[in-house]
Parts: C-alpha cells; sequence; structure tokens
C-alpha cells in the first residue's frame, strides 16, 4: 500500500472503518472485537473522553454529559425547528455558538457539534491504525445523500478536528452500492434502500462494469431507527403512566434504561415474533415504594406502532423513481442497508414495491464503510497501478441549486440529480430603476420560495450601469467541481465586470475556530496517550511494589542472618522510594527508569528467599 | 478584412473558405429556407467574401447563418479549424500526464464544437440505449476528473472538465428518448442501415452495367474499322437514349452529336437530337446565364456578357437575360445595335415591361437616334410620370431635335 487511507461510515448510532488491504476491502474491528463502534461521546466528571461502547456503557449514569445522535444536529442552526425540537428530548445541554450554531455543554465546557463527531472519527481513526500499523491521516467519510452542503462540510471540518484529510465526502447509499458491485462484472440498475439509525435514503443508480452512475438520490434526514426506538419507547412510557401515574420523561436515569430496553426489544422482534421488556426498579416513589416494568411486546405491536415510519419510507421510494422517470420492475436488484433494514416488516414492504425480494449478498451494518474505502483506494492509487476496471464514481448533485430572484423566489440553475462536474448559466436583468449593484444569494433546496432553502453564501455585483430596470443583463453561472465545490459567479455583460465565489457553505464553524480545536484535539490525544503509558506503567509498577512489601519482612529476616546484610536492603528500598515519588508526580519518564530496577530488586528478594 | 465573431469562439473571417459537408446532400436536411439558400449559393469551396457578394445577403446575416451550417455538420470552414488546432507548445507543458494522453485531450478539446453527440461518444447514431451508455461509461474512465485525482494537470484541468462536461451532457439527452429525439432533428438526416445497404447495391449495380458496356465496347473496338466505327455510332446512340430515359437532355444530345459526326446521316440520331434539343438548349442556356450572372455580381462584366451572350444563343427567348444583356451592353457601351434588338424581342415578349422602353430609349439615344429614343421614352413615361430622370433626357433629346 502506498499511502494509508481509510473509508469511515459516521453513523448516526453506530460508526464503521474500513480499509482495502491487499486488494480486498475489509472492516476492522476495534479492540473489543466489534465490526460497529457506537457514535457516543461522553465526558467524565475528572474531563476524561470516553467514546463507542466505553461511553454506551456508563450512559446511564452519566446521562446529561454523554451525547448520542450528534449528526442529527451537525451543520445545522440553533435555531432551526429540528434542534429546538431535539433539545426537548436529549438529557445533555444544547446552546447556541458564536455563529448561531449549536454547542453541547458537557462536565462543564462547551463543544462544537464537529468536535463531538471529531471525537468519534478520531476513535476510528486509532481503531484502523491499531490494525494497520501505520498513521492514517487520509479517509473518504460518508454522509446521509440528503445532506445539505452545510452539513457536509462540517462533516468535512470533523475530520480536520480529527486530524484526518477527508479525500471525498460521498452517500452511503452510493457508498453501499460500490462495495455490492466491488470486483464483480456487473451491469445493471440497482436500488440502494438506506434506512440507518438515523436517516433515510434512496437512490438508484446505474452499473456497468466498474463505472457507477447516481441516476437519482432522494432521502428524509430525520427518519431512522432511532424513530422506531422512540416509538416503543413512548409506548412503554405511556403504559406506565397509565399503570402508575408517573412521568418517566422527567427521570434521566429511567429515561435512559427505558430507551435502551427499546432499542433491545425492537432489535430482538426481528428475530422473534415477542420479546419481554422486563425493567426491575425503574422508579422509586418515595420510601422503598419501588415500580417495575414488565411486560411483552409482540412483533405485531411493533409493526403497529411503526407502521406510519416504514409508510414514508416507500411514499419517498415512489417519488423518487417517479421523478426520475424510472419503473420499479427497470430495478435488476435491491440493495438494503443499516441496521433497521433488519426488521421483517421493512423487507417486505420493499419487496412488495420494487416487486422483488431484497439482495441478500451485502452486510447492512458494514457495507457503507466498505464502499467508502473503496472510493478512497480507487482516488489515491497511483495511475501506474491503476487497473482498467478502476471503480469511478459518477455522483449527482442531491439538491436543486440556485439564486433568489425577486419576490423572494428560488429560480434554479442546476437541478438536483444532474451528474458533477457540471456547470449552468442564466441571464438575469435588473429590477429596478437605475439599479446600480445586485446582491446574488445562492440557495441550495427543493422549494420556490428561496428562504424555505438553505442559503449557501452571497455576494454583491456592483458598478452596474444606470439604466431602466431590465436593460441591464446579467449573466449568473454555477459550476460545481467533482469534488462538491460550488463556485458562482456574476457578471455584468455589457462591461464584462464579474464577481464570484467559491461557495464554502459554513459549517457554523470559521477558520481560525476549526484550526483551534484541531490543535486541542491534538493536545488532548498527546496527553490521553501519555496518561495511558502512564497509567500502564503505574499498574505494572503498583504490582512489583506489592510483591516487594510483601516479601520485605522474609528478606530483612534472612539478611539480618547474612553477612551482607544493609547494603541491599537500602538499595532496595531506596528504589521503592524513588517509585513512590515518580507514581505521585504521575511523572511517566522517572516512573520509567525505576521499572527496570524494581524488577531486579524482586528478582534478588525472590533468589533470597528461596534460598533462605 | 476584419474579423468577425462565430459560434464556440471559432473565428471566420472574410477569408475563410467554406466547403460543404457530404450531409448537406443528403435529403430531409433540417434547414431554415434561408440556410437552404445559402447553401444553394456555395458552389465548391469559396471564400466567405464571395459568399457574400453572390447571395447578396448582408456579411453579418451569412455570417450567422455560416455558424449556424456549421453547427450541423453540413459545412466546414477552413481557416476557423486551423486557427483553434493545438498549438504544439500546449505539448509541452509539464503536467502528471503522458504525451498520448495529452494528445488525445488537446485533439479532443479542440474537436468539441464540431462534434455531434453521437461522435463524441463514438456510437453509431442509432446505437441502443445501452450502447450509448457503455460508451459513456467508458468516456468517464478517460475524462472523469476523478481519473485524474490529486494531480497537477495545469491548463489540461480545465480541458479535461469541459469535455466530460460535454460527454455527460451529451449522455444526458441521448438517454431520454424525448430529449435524443428533439436533438436529432438538429442534425442531418442519416439513412437507415438498410438505406445505406439499398444504396450501396445501387451503386454496385451501376459499376458493373459500365463494366459490361465498357466490355463490349471494347470487343467491339477489336472489330475492323467499318465496323468498329458503326459500333461506335451505336454505343453513342445507346448512350443518347439512356441519357434521354434518365431526363438528361444535355448529356442525350451530345451523345446524339457524337454519333451524327460519325454517321452524318444517322436517322436515329438526328430524331433523338431533334427531340432533346429544344429542352436541352433551355437547361444549358439557364446554366449560363447563372454563371453570367455570378460574374455580374463579382463585377466582371466583360465576362457576364459573354455568358448571357452565350445563353441567348443557345436560347434566345429568355426575358430574364435579354434585359440583363441589353442593360449590361449599355453600361459598357458595346454591341448597341444587338442591344436594341435585345430589347424589342424582351417588349415583345413581355409587352408590360415598361423599364425596357427605358433602356431601349437609352440605347437610341447613345445611338444617337434621337427620334426613336423620343418616341420609346414617350412611352416609358406615359406609365412612369414621376421619373425625373427620364423627364430631363426627354428634356435633352428634344433640345438635339431642335
Amino acid at each position: 500500500m502506498n499511502e494509508p487511507v481509510i473509508g469511515i461510515d459516521l453513523g448516526t448510532t453506530y460508526s464503521c472503518v474500513a480499509a482495502v488491504v491487499d486488494g480486498s476491502p475489509m472492516v476492522i474491528a476495534n479492540k473489543g472485537g466489534y465490526r460497529t463502534t457506537p457514535s457516543v461521546v461522553a465526558i467524565t466528571a475528572s474531563g476524561r473522553r470516553l467514546v463507542g461502547h466505553l461511553a454506551k456503557r456508563q450512559a446511564v449514569t452519566n446521562a446529561v454529559n454523554t451525547v448520542f445522535g450528534a449528526k442529527r444536529l451537525i451543520g445545522r442552526r440553533f435555531n432551526s425547528e429540528i434542534v429546538q425540537e431535539i433539545k426537548q428530548h436529549v438529557p445533555y445541554k444544547l446552546l447556541e455558538g458564536p455563529h448561531g450554531d449549536v454547542r453541547i455543554e458537557l462536565a462543564g465546557k462547551s463543544y462544537s457539534v464537529p468536535e463531538i463527531s471529531a471525537m468519534v472519527l478520531g476513535e476510528m481513526k486509532k481503531v484502523a491504525e491499531d490494525f494497520l500499523g501505520v498513521k492514517v491521516e487520509k479517509a473518504v467519510v460518508t454522509v446521509p445523500a440528503y445532506f445539505v452542503d452545510g452539513q457536509r462540510q462540517a462533516t468535512k471540518d470533523a475530520g480536520r478536528i480529527a486530524g484526518l484529510e477527508v479525500l471525498r465526502i460521498i452517500n452511503e447509499p452510493t457508498a453501499a452500492a460500490l462495495a455490492y458491485g466491488y470486483g464483480k462484472k456487473i451491469d445493471k440498475r440497482v436500488a440502494v434502500y438506506d434506512l440507518g439509525g438515523g436517516t433515510f435514503d434512496i437512490s438508484i443508480l446505474d452499473i456497468g462494469g466498474s463505472v457507477y452512475e447516481v441516476l437519482a438520490t432522494a432521502g428524509d434526514t430525520f427518519l431512522g431507527g432511532e424513530d422506531f426506538d422512540n416509538r416503543v419507547a413512548d409506548w412503554i412510557i405511556f403504559t406506565f403512566a397509565k399503570d402508575y401515574g408517573v412521568d418517566l420523561r422527567e427521570d434521566s436515569m429511567a429515561l435512559q434504561r427505558v430507551k435502551d430496553a427499546a432499542e433491545k426489544a425492537k432489535c430482538e422482534l426481528s428475530f422473534q415474533t415477542e420479546t419481554e421488556i422486563n425493567l426491575p426498579f425503574l422508579y422509586t416513589a418515595g420510601k422503598g415504594k419501588n415500580l417495575h416494568f414488565q411486560k411483552v411486546l409482540t412483533r405485531a405491536k411493533l409493526e403497529e406502532l411503526t407502521a406510519d415510519l416504514v409508510d414514508r419510507t416507500i411514499q419517498i421510494c415512489e417519488k423518487t423513481l417517479r421523478e426520475a422517470g424510472i419503473k420499479p420492475a427497470e430495478i435488476a436488484d435491491v440493495i438494503l442497508v443499516g441496521g433497521q433494514s433488519r426488521m421483517p416488516r421493512v423487507q417486505q414492504e420493499v419487496s412488495r414495491f420494487f416487486g422483488r425480494p431484497p439482495s441478500k449478498n451485502v452486510h447492512p451494518d458494514e457495507v457503507v464503510a466498505l464502499g467508502a474505502a473503496i472510493q478512497a483506494f480507487s482516488l489515491v492509487r497511483p495511475e501506474k497501478e491503476k487497473e482498467k476496471e478502476e471503480t469511478l464514481l459518477l455522483d449527482v448533485t442531491p439538491h436543486d441549486l440556485g439564486i433568489m430572484i425577486v419576490g423572494g423566489y428560488f429560480q434554479k440553475l442546476i437541478e438536483k440529480n444532474t451528474t458533477v462536474p457540471t456547470s449552468a448559466s442564466h441571464v438575469f436583468t435588473t429590477v429596478q430603476e437605475n439599479q446600480t449593484s445586485v446582491r446574488i444569494m445562492v440557495f441550495q433546496g427543493e422549494s420556490r420560495v428561496a428562504s424555505q432553502n438553505e442559503l449557501m453564501g452571497e455576494f454583491i455585483l456592483t458598478g452596474l450601469r444606470q439604466a431602466p430596470r431590465g436593460e441591464v443583463k446579467i449573466e449568473v453561472s454555477f459550476d460545481i467541481s467533482s469534488e462538491g465545490i460550488v463556485s458562482v459567479s456574476a457578471k455584468d455583460l455589457e462591461t464584462g465586470r464579474a464577481q464570484s465565489i467559491v461557495v464554502t457553505a459554513t459549517s457554523g464553524l470559521s477558520e481560525e475556530e476549526i484550526k483551534k480545536m484541531a490543535e486541542e484535539n491534538r493536545d488532548y490525544l498527546l496527553q490521553a496517550a501519555q496518561d495511558e503509558q502512564f497509567e500502564k506503567l503505574r499498574s505494572e509498577a503498583d504490582t512489583l511494589l506489592a510483591e516487594i512489601a510483601q516479601l520485605m519482612p522474609r528478606v530483612s529476616e534472612v539478611l539480618s542472618r547474612s553477612r551482607f546484610s544493609g547494603d541491599a536492603l537500602r538499595k532496595a528500598e531506596s528504589i521503592v522510594e524513588r517509585a513512590r515519588i515518580a507514581i505521585e508526580r504521575k511523572d511517566s519518564v522517572s516512573l520509567n527508569d525505576t521499572m527496570e530496577g524494581l524488577r531486579r530488586t524482586l528478582d534478588t528478594f525472590r533468589t533470597l528467599v528461596a534460598k533462605g | 478584412m476584419d474579423f468577425f465573431g462565430a459560434a464556440g469562439g471559432m473565428e471566420i473571417t472574410s477569408d475563410s473558405k467554406i466547403s460543404r459537408m457530404p450531409e448537406a446532400e443528403k435529403a430531409g436536411v433540417g434547414m431554415t429556407p434561408e440556410e437552404a439558400f445559402l447553401l444553394s449559393r456555395l458552389d465548391g469551396s469559396m471564400k466567405v467574401g464571395q459568399l457574400v457578394l453572390v447571395s447578396g445577403l448582408p456579411q453579418q446575416k451569412v455570417l450567422e447563418l455560416l455558424s449556424a451550417l456549421h453547427r450541423k455538420g453540413l459545412i466546414a470552414i477552413d481557416g476557423a479549424a486551423a486557427q483553434s488546432g493545438p498549438d504544439p507548445r500546449e505539448l509541452e507543458e509539464e503536467v502528471d500526464l503522458d504525451l498520448e494522453t495529452k494528445k488525445r485531450v488537446l485533439q479532443l478539446y479542440y474537436s468539441l464544437e464540431r462534434l455531434n453527440y453521437y461522435q463524441l461518444l463514438g456510437v453509431d447514431r442509432r446505437a441502443d440505449a445501452k450502447t450509448i451508455k457503455k460508451a459513456y461509461f467508458e468516456a468517464s474512465r478517460l475524462y472523469h476528473p476523478d481519473s485524474y485525482f490529486r494531480k497537477n494537470l495545469g491548463s489540461f484541468k480545465q480541458k479535461i472538465e469541459a469535455i466530460f462536461k460535454r460527454i455527460s451532457q451529451a449522455y444526458e439527452d441521448l438517454s431520454n428518448a424525448q430529449k435524443r429525439e428533439l436533438y436529432d432533428r438538429t442534425l442531418p438526416y442519416e439513412p437507415t442501415a438498410e438505406e445505406k445497404e439499398e444504396e450501396e447495391r445501387r451503386r454496385r449495380q451501376a459499376q458493373e452495367e459500365e463494366r459490361l458496356r465498357e466490355e463490349r465496347r471494347r470487343r467491339l473496338m477489336r472489330l475492323n474499322p467499318m465496323a468498329r466505327r458503326r459500333a461506335q455510332v451505336g454505343i453513342h446512340i445507346e448512350d443518347a437514349r439512356k441519357y434521354q430515359k434518365e431526363g438528361n437532355e444535355v448529356q442525350a444530345g451530345n451523345s446524339a452529336r457524337l454519333a451524327l459526326a460519325l454517321d452524318p446521316e444517322n436517322k436515329e440520331a438526328k430524331e433523338i437530337l431533334q427531340a432533346v434539343e429544344p429542352k436541352a438548349a433551355r437547361v444549358r442556356a439557364e446554366r449560363e446565364y447563372r454563371r453570367g450572372k455570378a460574374e455580374e455580381e463579382l463585377g466582371r462584366l466583360p465576362e457576364a456578357l459573354r455568358w448571357y451572350r452565350l445563353s441567348l444563343q443557345s436560347y434566345y427567348d429568355d426575358p430574364r437575360v435579354l434585359e440583363r444583356a441589353a442593360r449590361l451592353m449599355l453600361e459598357e457601351k458595346t454591341d448597341l445595335r444587338d442591344a436594341a434588338q435585345m430589347c424589342r424581342r424582351l417588349i415583345q415578349l413581355e409587352p408590360e415591361n415598361h423599364q425596357a422602353h427605358l433602356v431601349l430609349a437609352k440605347i437610341f439615344y447613345q445611338q444617337n437616334m434621337y427620334r426613336n429614343a423620343l418616341r420609346e421614352l414617350n412611352l416609358y413615361l406615359d406609365k412612369n410620370p414621376l421619373d425625373e430622370g427620364a423627364a430631363n433626357l426627354r428634356k435633352e433629346i428634344e433640345k438635339k431635335l431642335r
């Protein structure tokens, strides 16, 4: 391998990392042997960061300092309805950041959302480095197909903070298709139905040889497995309230237990038709009065609770196919991605809609990371090694792109699902008498009303000739590179005066902030590595010290009978003392220096005791 | 002359050489009447300046039409292609591409304007969706920017992107049945495979016939001189009949004349000649008239006059030719007797042609035949009393007569 590159599926609930090793894409398991890692981050009272399983395990006891599903917040504005809604449901505290972005307060410190995601990305990076045995600095990261530019940019920023150069952001369903077709000579049209932890995406692709052309893509960033969990959790809360008149939502620890139980029950119902939810001592009402929850949840009941969610995914599929002018029968294979796609009801509905059972060839939790790894590998592979069958992805713009025109309407210039790179231009005229400047506001979205779409950036073209309205002609051109970078220029056709910008969607963080956060992250990781090293040494030293202390009386006794007496003993006591001081001062360098002495002392002691 | 902007940043100057493309000869080509007219004026290969004169259209209009015709692939513009071709220095740019790739990119980049979508993707005009997709995917592999990820491409970066954008536009339009049909309408008609085959079959059959005739001719030639001569006459007559059947009277007449040259008393040849000559003369006359007109428009008047005279020799009674020839003779002050005769004939043919009276009046005036001139002028002024020039001329003549 020339330069290690990885693919990361940064999921709402779980993340996964993969790499192409010796020509085969493979998922890399973390130290615990798990192939996916919970996208959970916690800060302990002492300021330590916990990521993944460790963070998830302590969530019940430290709910206010544990972040689940940061992906739902990334790249969003604090004032948006969505964030305000989430604010009601999460145990941790959300604050407004300096740029109207979202900040999360954990253990008294405020973190930006990209910083939280960076912790997850950093963890995945570490998992890969531990396995590959080399430093990894480049990655392809996936996002839901329906993410807008701001969310993509924020995800890129998260990568930078984590010390990763994000080569490319690609869509999750697209990545899934790359993994599905890798190494096979396929020539067909496929649909990817991706129902993950937090988002739903549908993509249609044409695969020919190893070229992947995205035909259409759509989705809902607020429809995923967590919504299914919430339906079950709500059912538990409602039942509990009905039985005991107690609102569990006021007790964050109970709420966390309910959520965990709901997720577990939901997962079990994918493989069995009923399951028991048992939550003893769920609520303590006064002295010794403990309330328990114990009920059976059937698969039928779960399906009833979540029927509308499944319906919504099918409606989106229908709309996407209709807009792309493709009939379900033209789809040769359906790929299911995301944990929630395991639900039998989902599989039934998908089969019914597409008129065929979904493909069983991919692993729904791992396929996205594999695809990201394949894309990363294909991009960086040197020319001379490139085979004819190198994977090439022909990606599309996920949303309409355009500008605001008179009346606050949105005039699209590049239609969604257009293959990138692409460019387009349109001539506009002035709308006021003697108008000498025009503000170009660039939006992304599907609404006819500009303000209901995402503002990507704006600039002003000045120095227009004074003329009656409608006389001055301005040509506005859009260009999207294959990296998804949008540049917009406006040109006065008469004077040739032009203005242009590269639209960098605001992730909510300034360049300086990102740099500072990346530095802080590096410092923290360095400190954490040192701490870890010290802890390792200390635990080893503790063992040695304990054994030495245990042997000490016997050794003194033996030595007192010997003619060497005091010298050896004094030496041993001195080394033990030095080690104790090093531990007290958390000085891993000095402690390391004493280790050899401690080991020798212990050896000597053992010999003496054995002889004596 | 000045430079004019035209489609695709290509420059057309009055010195650019224009020639027809084979597509222009096919039936059913999508053209506006103006474009068709301009194309009809395009004789072989011409300079733009010439074409402006010949067509009689304003320069700007001609350039617009030429751009349109060029876009449709109906004409080739010489100077233009040469100007925008790759500069050898471009090949020397230091980038992470091998020479072959550089050449390929430059060649395609500079042909983008000229190639239609099918040529661009390298597929047949009637290729099915699957073939088009395959071609697009293969082309993408060569021109998608990701294939050159993080490479130093210099000026090639923009070119490769431009090529890919064009390719994906082509694919988008061709992979949608409706869009494809609209696009196809802008292209010249392309015969179907069957039509091409039929065409080819006909061509071969004609070749075969020609070969057989030639063979017979040679066989006959080997006979004695008298028999050879007779045989030759037979061949000419056969040819004449064939041409007559095809409606090519000029050729038929020529063959008949060849037969008569060998055998002056040949009845058959005389009959054919009699039958075809009037029509052939008309065709010849028309051709000669057109040549004369073109020469006149280019300002070469004696040359024009020569052609008009030839035309009148072939067929005397064409008012257009009579009028032009007479005017020209008057202008050149040459052969004024002939000119007067032409005018008289013209008036006979077109009694309402008052202008002819005026021309005739001027001719008489030039010959100092003032009475005749006055008579003709009065006839003209009867119908055009407001023509001051003519009125002045009358005063002049009356003075002379006094």
